[in-house]
């Protein structure tokens, strides 16, 4: 009976600088997600509407992301952080028209990070996250040896990956606690919080 | 996508390949039992197990398409107003020949 050795190792180094790079993009959506949230609770700036909707498709985009670590390569995961980058796209353009000529109640909301307002930011982010998943693609492109090799071969990784994916989930989950303090089960307004009142 | 649920012993035998069927852990995380996706294992007590978080794939998947029709709702609820809508009266579209470049 022959013994199986594994994939061999140059289709290990694609699958480990898969999962790193699918670690690395969850670690930088995590950090902006961090960051919005510091803004938020430090600062007093109050997210509107149209940036909670920014923030669950950058939540999306990280769900896909999990999904692909935690339950192996798939092209059906891929395509939930596509659509969610999409419609960050879509979200953060429509934003971004609306604010940008100044007016009564439709100004840029929040500080400017860098010179930039977030929602531009959110284009920029959006599409970063398309044209860097394109790049994978051309570049990692196929999955056969996604499909022979799991991210428990690569244990550091793996670890690495875990402690992100709880990260976000937390912040997940306090954004949630957050927009119901906010919101209420009513129309968002960045006023105060509804439930403080 | 179907799931289930076999004793360990069962399941630390198990050497079948069956592609269609997603051998899926269900039960504690504890001992060293093993889930079989697509035909490869996988033991708990691997690193890659903690990302076995919070079970079912289908019931996730059902949360994310709800959650991300109630997202498209709130958006078309938003682009929709009558006062800052599709029209967007706000941004100068007509051509001013004044903004044009003498060469």
């Amino acid at each position: 009976m022959s013994q199986d050795f594994g994939p061999p190792l140059s289709r290990r180094v694609l699958a480990a600088l898969n999962y790193a790079y699918l670690s690395l993009v969850m670690f930088v959506i995590a950090g902006i997600l961090t960051m919005a949230m510091t803004l938020q609770y430090a600062n007093g700036e109050l997210p509107c509407p149209l940036c909670l909707l920014e923030r669950v498709a950058m939540l999306g985009v990280c769900f896909g992301i999990m999904l692909n670590l935690r339950r192996g390569f798939s092209y059906q995961n891929t395509a939930f952080s596509l659509l969610s980058a999409i419609f960050l796209l879509i979200v953060s353009v429509r934003q971004s028209l609306l604010d940008i000529y100044p007016r009564p109640g439709h100004e840029y909301i929040g500080s400017a990070i860098f010179g930039i307002h977030m929602p531009v930011w959110s284009i920029i982010i959006a599409l970063s996250l398309l044209t860097a998943y394109a790049i994978k693609l051309a570049i990692l492109g196929g999955d056969e040896y996604l499909r022979e090799a799991e991210l428990a071969d690569f244990p550091a990784i793996s670890k690495i990956a875990s402690v992100l994916s709880l990260y976000v989930i937390a912040i997940c989950v306090v954004d949630l606690a957050s927009v119901m303090l906010q919101c209420g089960l009513g129309e968002c307004h960045t006023f105060n919080y509804k439930l403080l009142q | 996508m179907t799931s289930m649920r076999f004793s360990p012993k069962a399941l630390m035998s198990s050497n079948t390949y069956a592609p269609a069927i997603e051998w899926k852990l269900l039960l504690p995380m504890e001992g060293s039992w093993r889930c079989f996706h697509d035909g490869r294992s996988v033991c708990n007590d691997e690193p890659g197990a903690h990302l076995r978080l919070f079970g079912r794939r289908s019931l996730a998947i059902a949360l994310f398409v709800a959650c991300s029709a109630l997202s498209v709702g709130l958006f078309l609820f938003e682009i929709y107003s009558p006062e800052y809508g599709f029209r967007m009266p706000w941004i100068q579209t007509e051509f001013d020949p004044r903004s044009q470049v003498q060469s």
